[in-house]
């Protein structure tokens, strides 16, 4: 899943004086405080910290009415930033007609709209459960609890919530996926033979409607260069 | 376009036909909604038409209702937050309460979808329900009813589950619930009902499946809530004290007949029975209505009135009739009515008082009146909320949760309650959930207190308040062990004890507070637990061993400083429990109020502060009764121990207040304890020989005075 990762943060922790005795408690209060919340410093919602080490440097003391005193600290923060485009996973909570509803990583809220959803996805109800069935692979059913693999599209940093999509052909229920991995990448193969004739078009198409992956480019390039290196040889 | 539009109408009126079906519907809508950004509002204005119809509906257009919020719901990723504004204002003053269990549901549905749909939609549709906490007003009569109380359950069930459905759907959405509850939390000002309603809300909002998320914000706020209408209700002599300014200005004013002293003291308490809020509700029926009964009270009042005037001039005679005549009015108001018809008739002030009543009396009486009323209905306010905290408490212990609410109560408690000035009756809250797990929150709460005194890290007044909470509790609460208190003692001691190891000072109020403060604890805690710790043989050991003495005898000379009348019944208890060899030889002089003690006290007049003196409140007191100890009934167990005149034990006893208060409680007297907690404790007495008591009542007047839980009142008191 894309969208984590770790980063190193030199951060100062601003105190209050009353807190002078017990300061480690009140910097893991202030750092606790951030979390879940988006910070535009960081870019990213802060999901985990640790704390490096506290610098050994003397906290500096700020002048004022109130003399807080700001702490020097080293810390891993665990960043959660999706981007467009991005790959993430998460589990389906609510099916409906009109929208596909996820959980990604517990704590942020996602949707995916009938728009977005490509049309191999059908919904149904089969055995009084609302299901979203692929027409071209009969085994592959997104229902309530299945995780999935869906793009970003957009993301609201102020509720956290994620506006999805399943268009893109590496979407859909992981376990589906995961199994039958091979047999997408040969289909993919396939469709990508007939089109490295046209490939510029291609490229100029996906780019207008803007779902190209960074995945599928990427092995579009790779399958190129070898059908270049096969054809020189 | 005209035709078009015609038949989309015809269309929408057929919808309750099932010919159309649910995807039809959803189309149609969705059509709707994406023309009007194209500027095509006539489908969308008659959709948001039809969500406003309330009044009166007919099957059809209930039908019709339930299908367009069914559509809406199906449609929601379409509905923007600019476009279809007016759509969006008109579901949010829809209220649950006024429609019937299908219409509640498809618009619960519609609330949910929007949450989930868009995070724009997530801090309103969480503000819609929560404006469902309360019916609109002009349902609040009918909750009384069964079937108000039918409709209610039906309203707040979906509430809840809604906001449970929205959790799982959006997992921060909790986080935000939080505020927007606080927030919009009734002011203490509004009514009863009203607050109510909400407070039972947001104690099912903690009791609920999302209640770990919510409950943290939840009881604190409730206690915040409890404390602010616990500040506005005055103690009776504070009420008093601008009720009395009052009198004294209209009475100089008024003019009365010059008769002899008798009509004079006649007619001033025609006056002050006059300014009385009950009068004034009652007016001229009630000032015919008035007998007999109470004539005995004013001819009593009266010789009362006039010795006092000898003595010490106008004001206190004021004071005391009012007092004694407010009471008499609370007390049995039905006889106490016919005073005024046959004082009218008796009397030759007819006219003079008809005519200062009318044009002196009045703004008087009637800003008195309100502040009353005022206080009244606040003091029900804080009763019925205290009840229903109560009952939550309850149901948290039979589910289990107890220790967990528990935990931050106390929390609370420490951070509120605990340096609120002189809260009367929120502590209570505590009490009784103390009391429902005595030997987990019981014991947590006592050694949470004492901690906090022995802690140097906390500030003075914090440290007095906590020993003064610990010292009332442990005296006060039936279900704490004897082996608990006598611990307690023992740290106590023991620190009392380092302290006057490590100061080798004179005696010095203000500089040594908190130690006088631990000292005067103590003595309180004995004076309630002495007996039973000395019916424990290993509890009266350890009592005996408790170096205390030294303690005592310390150049620091508590006993000198600390509140004369706990030192007087402790030393009295002490002396004949036979725990120091040397208690007689204690030279202790009689000062009544010490100033001293006023010192060590404090602005705030920690010295005399007891917080669990008995509960005013009736409601509330029904439920502490079973676990409070009562003075009268520990002083009537040791009532062997002789020589304890009447006047002796109450002027010892500085919770003489409570002590009569118990009697009256206990005699199932219906004492209302309204207009301001004003009661006088020794009505009992007063009705049945006013002549032989009035002796008696003067003197305990006197001696009462400097023991009321509240600021001195003598002169040269702030």
């Amino acid at each position: 899943m894309e969208g984590l990762k770790v980063s190193n943060a030199n951060l100062t922790v601003y105190l209050h004086p009353s807190k002078s005795r017990d300061a480690s408690e009140a910097i893991l209060r202030e750092l606790s405080s951030l979390l879940f919340t988006f910070s535009e410093a960081l870019d990213g919602v802060v999901l985990a910290y640790d704390i490096n080490s506290l610098d050994n440097k003397a906290a500096k003391i700020l002048s004022g009415v109130i003399p807080y005193f700001g702490v020097p600290l080293s810390v891993d923060l665990l960043l959660f930033s999706p981007k467009p485009d991005m790959l993430l996973e998460g589990k389906v909570v609510k099916l409906s007609q009109e929208s596909i509803h996820v959980v990604v990583l517990g704590f942020s809220s996602a949707i995916i709209t009938v728009k977005d959803i490509r049309e191999e996805f059908v919904y149904k109800t089969k055995h009084e459960q609302d299901v979203y069935a692929s027409k071209s692979h009969k085994r592959h059913v997104i229902k309530v609890g299945t995780m999935i693999r869906f793009s970003v599209k957009s993301f609201d940093e102020e509720i956290l919530h994620i506006y999805g999509s399943l268009m893109p052909d590496h979407t859909g229920s992981i376990h589906w996926l995961e199994k039958h991995s091979e047999l997408i990448s040969h289909t993919n193969k396939i469709a990508k033979k007939r089109e490295s004739e046209g490939e510029l078009t291609t490229v100029k198409q996906d780019a207008i409607d803007g779902k190209i992956s960074p995945l599928d480019s990427v092995q579009k390039i790779k399958r190129s260069k070898k059908q270049k290196i096969q054809e020189e040889s | 376009m005209g035709r078009v539009s015609g038949a989309e109408k015809q269309e929408f009126s057929e919808m309750e036909n099932a010919e159309f079906s649910d995807l039809q519907l959803i189309c149609h809508v969705r059509d709707a909604l994406s023309a009007v950004t194209l500027g095509d509002r006539e489908n969308y204005d008659e959709l948001v038409g039809y969500l406003h119809r309330k009044e009166s509906l007919n099957p059809d257009d209930i039908a019709l209702l339930e299908t367009t919020l069914k559509a809406l719901s199906g449609t929601v990723s379409c509905i923007d937050s600019v476009h279809h504004e007016s759509l969006l204002s008109a579901v949010y003053r829809m209220s649950l309460w006024n429609y019937g269990t299908s219409i509640m549901d498809a618009l619960i549905e519609l609330i949910v979808s929007l949450a989930a749909s868009n995070g724009k939609y997530i801090d309103w549709s969480l503000e819609l329900l929560v404006n469902n906490f309360t019916p609109p007003y002009h349902l609040m009569d009918s909750l009384k009813q069964e079937s108000g109380i039918e409709k209610k359950n039906k309203v707040l069930s979906r509430v809840h589950a809604a906001f449970e459905a929205i959790a799982v759907l959006v997992p921060l959405a909790p986080l935000r619930l939080s505020p927007i509850v606080v927030q919009r939390m009734p002011l203490i000002y509004s009514k009863g009902p009203e607050i109510l309603m909400y407070v039972e809300n947001m104690l099912k909002l903690e009791s609920g499946a999302i209640g770990e998320i919510v409950g943290v914000t939840m009881l604190p706020a409730i206690v915040d809530r409890l404390i602010e209408l616990d500040v506005e209700i005055g103690w009776d002599g504070l009420l008093q004290e601008d009720a009395k300014g009052i009198f004294e200005m209209e009475l100089e004013d008024a003019e009365f007949a010059d008769g002899d002293g008798d009509d004079n003291m006649v007619g001033v308490s025609m006056v002050i029975l006059s300014e009385h809020p009950c009068m004034l509700t009652c007016q001229a029926d009630c000032i015919q209505a008035w007998l007999d009964q109470a004539v005995g009270v004013v001819k009593w009042l009266c010789e009362v009135a006039k010795l006092h005037m000898v003595n010490s001039g106008k004001r206190p005679r004021k004071q005391l009739g009012h007092r004694v005549i407010s009471s008499a009015i609370n007390y049995n108001s039905q006889e106490g009515k016919s005073l005024c018809s046959k004082l009218v008739v008796d009397s030759q002030l007819t006219v003079n008082f008809s005519a200062n009543f009318c044009v002196n009396c009045k703004p008087a009486a009637e800003y008195l009146n309100r502040k009353t009323l005022e206080g009244n209905t606040i003091a029900e306010k804080l009763d019925s909320l205290i009840e229903l905290t109560f009952l939550h408490l309850e149901s948290c212990q039979s589910s289990g949760r107890l220790s967990e609410v528990f935990d931050v109560l106390l929390r609370s408690f420490q951070r509120t309650i605990l340096n609120a000035y002189k809260s009367k009756f929120t502590q209570f809250v505590v009490f009784y959930a103390c009391a429902l797990d005595p030997e987990d929150c019981g014991v947590k709460f006592a050694m949470v207190l004492t901690d906090m005194f022995r802690s140097n890290f906390n500030p003075p007044n914090t440290r007095m308040s906590a020993v003064a909470y610990l010292a009332s509790y442990l005296s006060r609460a039936k279900f704490v062990s004897a082996a608990l208190v006598a611990s307690i003692l023992q740290r106590l001691v023991d620190w009392c004890l380092n302290y006057c190891q490590s100061h080798d000072s004179v005696m010095n109020p203000r500089a040594h507070q908190v130690f006088y403060s631990g000292c005067q604890a103590l003595m309180y805690m004995l004076c309630f637990r002495m007996r039973s710790l000395m019916d424990a043989p290993r509890l009266k050991m350890q009592l005996l061993n408790m170096p205390m003495e030294p303690i005592l005898q310390h150049k620091l000379n508590p006993l000198k400083v600390c509140l004369p009348t706990v030192v007087v019944e402790f030393l009295r208890q002490a002396k004949a429990a036979k725990l120091f060899m040397t208690s007689e030889s204690f030279a202790f002089d009689d000062m009544l109020e010490s100033d001293l003690s006023r010192a060590f006290g404090g602005i705030d007049r920690l010295d005399a502060f007891f917080p669990f003196d008995p509960c005013l409140l009736k409601k509330s007191e029904s439920y502490i009764r079973p676990h409070f100890a009562r003075w009268s009934k520990i002083k009537c167990d040791g009532a062997n121990d002789g020589d304890l005149s009447e006047s002796g034990s109450d002027a010892s006893d500085d919770e003489f207040v409570d002590m009569n208060e118990n009697d009256m409680i206990e005699d199932d007297m219906t004492v209302s304890v309204q207009a301001g907690l004003d009661f006088d404790p020794d009505l009992n007495r007063m009705s049945i020989t006013p002549k032989n008591k009035f002796l008696l009542h003067f003197q305990q007047q006197n001696a009462r005075m400097p023991a009321r839980i509240r600021p001195s009142t003598s002169p040269e008191s702030l």
